[in-house]
């Protein structure tokens, strides 16, 4: 089976390391790319076709709520897990769940929550 | 190990589905009336009444009950029989996902279990407040929220301690800060050296080669800061107060007239200072 393409959307580029080393010591998945804001994200989402973005949601530019929103416009099968400091707050957990995201993962997070959450897609 | 939310728990841990919990969360949005509507089938309030508190609650950080007293709409004792009948009336999520056949009361007690362990909070002494904050509430969750995170992402034994007014933002190797927007400006900051900063790199990602790049360790401070913040939002909007956080900055807040209010928790791990400014 081929790996699942993921792009990983955050402003932190410790996070972004940190996502790509979960990711990249399995057999199952590949990086192919970070994008530090929703712009970005959007445009690499275009570029690129992943089949799974991981999405923070505070981040300068376009937050990861509206790229989720311009991402699921494009592309209604998109599978969008976000990935947020901000995951204990009901509304925003509603908001993104109702944009079109997947799942939501609280941060800080891990690996074996990643890992469980992005193979049940 | 941050303050989180119930249902978004589940679905994290694949117990129950995205599909599921947002309908049970507009079920439960319909169930669970707020507080005016209370006030007006109990004929305390008219809908005009409510709708002058609303409009208050746009530039005062309040609840609906506390701007109806300040208004002299409601009594102290009209607002604790509302709250009364509001908590027996009120559904929770768990409760509700049990009724609507999504979760069985088995599952439901053992996650509820697993969440209120995840969610405990570590011992670390009492934040001791100076008495002219105004807000001691947004002030609790402001400050003592980050030490605790601290003490649990660096896994050391970290005491509160007592918070005092500055003048003046503390130096320090590391210092960020994130700003909140709503009612009030406010923001909160750390400030920290290089022992805290590394703990915190080692805490938060888990790995030790990362520690050798000067550039993760600045951004795990500002993650850090990020996660800290998100809780702190999280338990504000527990608390009804509605706020935003805006993208880490480096660099303490500027004091804007004011003060800061700073803790400067006992620790093992390195010195750690957190600020807040707007209270």
């Amino acid at each position: 089976m081929s790996k699942r393409k993921v792009l990983i959307v955050d402003d932190s580029l410790a996070v972004a390391r940190q996502l790509r080393a979960i990711l990249e010591a399995t057999h199952d998945f590949e990086v192919i790319g970070h994008a530090r804001n929703g712009i970005e994200a959007v445009k690499m989402y275009r570029s690129d076709k992943p089949d799974i973005v991981l999405m923070d949601i505070v981040m300068p530019e376009m937050d990861g709520l509206q790229a989720t929103r311009t991402i699921c416009a494009l592309d209604a099968e998109a599978k969008i897990i976000v990935i947020s400091s901000a995951a204990g707050v009901s509304d925003k957990v509603t908001e993104a769940l109702r944009l079109g995201a997947r799942n939501i993962i609280s941060k800080p997070f891990e690996a074996g929550t990643i890992l469980s959450v992005l193979r049940a897609l | 190990m941050a303050v989180k939310f119930f249902g978004q728990y589940l679905i994290e841990r694949g117990v129950l589905t995205a599909e599921k919990l947002l309908a049970a969360l507009e079920d439960q949005r319909g169930r669970n009336r707020r507080f005016g509507s209370y006030a007006l089938q109990l004929g305390y309030l008219r809908p005009a009444d409510v709708q002058r508190i609303q409009q208050q609650q746009r530039s005062v950080d309040a609840r609906f009950g506390e701007v109806a007293v300040q208004l002299g709409l409601l009594t102290p004792e009209q607002v604790e029989e509302i709250l009364l009948r509001q908590r027996q009336d009120h559904i929770m999520l768990g409760e509700l996902l049990v009724e609507r056949g999504d979760i069985s009361p088995e599952v439901l007690a053992r996650e509820l279990a697993a969440f209120k362990d995840d969610q405990a909070p570590w011992s670390t002494g009492e934040l001791l407040l100076p008495a002219d904050v105004r807000d001691q509430t947004v002030a609790r969750a402001m400050l003592e929220l980050p030490v605790r995170l601290f003490a649990r992402t660096t896994g050391e034994q970290v005491k509160v301690g007592e918070a005092q007014w500055a003048e003046h933002a503390p130096q320090a190797s590391f210092a960020v800060h994130v700003p909140f927007r709503g009612t009030q400006s406010l923001a909160f900051g750390i400030a920290c050296d290089t022992t805290a900063a590394e703990l915190l790199t080692r805490g938060l990602l888990g790995d030790e080669a990362l520690l050798e790049d000067a550039e993760v360790i600045a951004d795990a401070v500002r993650e850090f800061a990020n996660v800290a913040a998100g809780s702190i939002l999280a338990r504000l909007a527990q608390l009804g107060r509605g706020y935003d956080i805006q993208p880490p900055v480096d660099g303490m807040p500027s004091l804007e007239g004011g003060r800061l209010l700073v803790v400067a928790p006992l620790s093992a791990a390195g010195d750690v200072r957190f600020v807040v400014r707007g209270l």
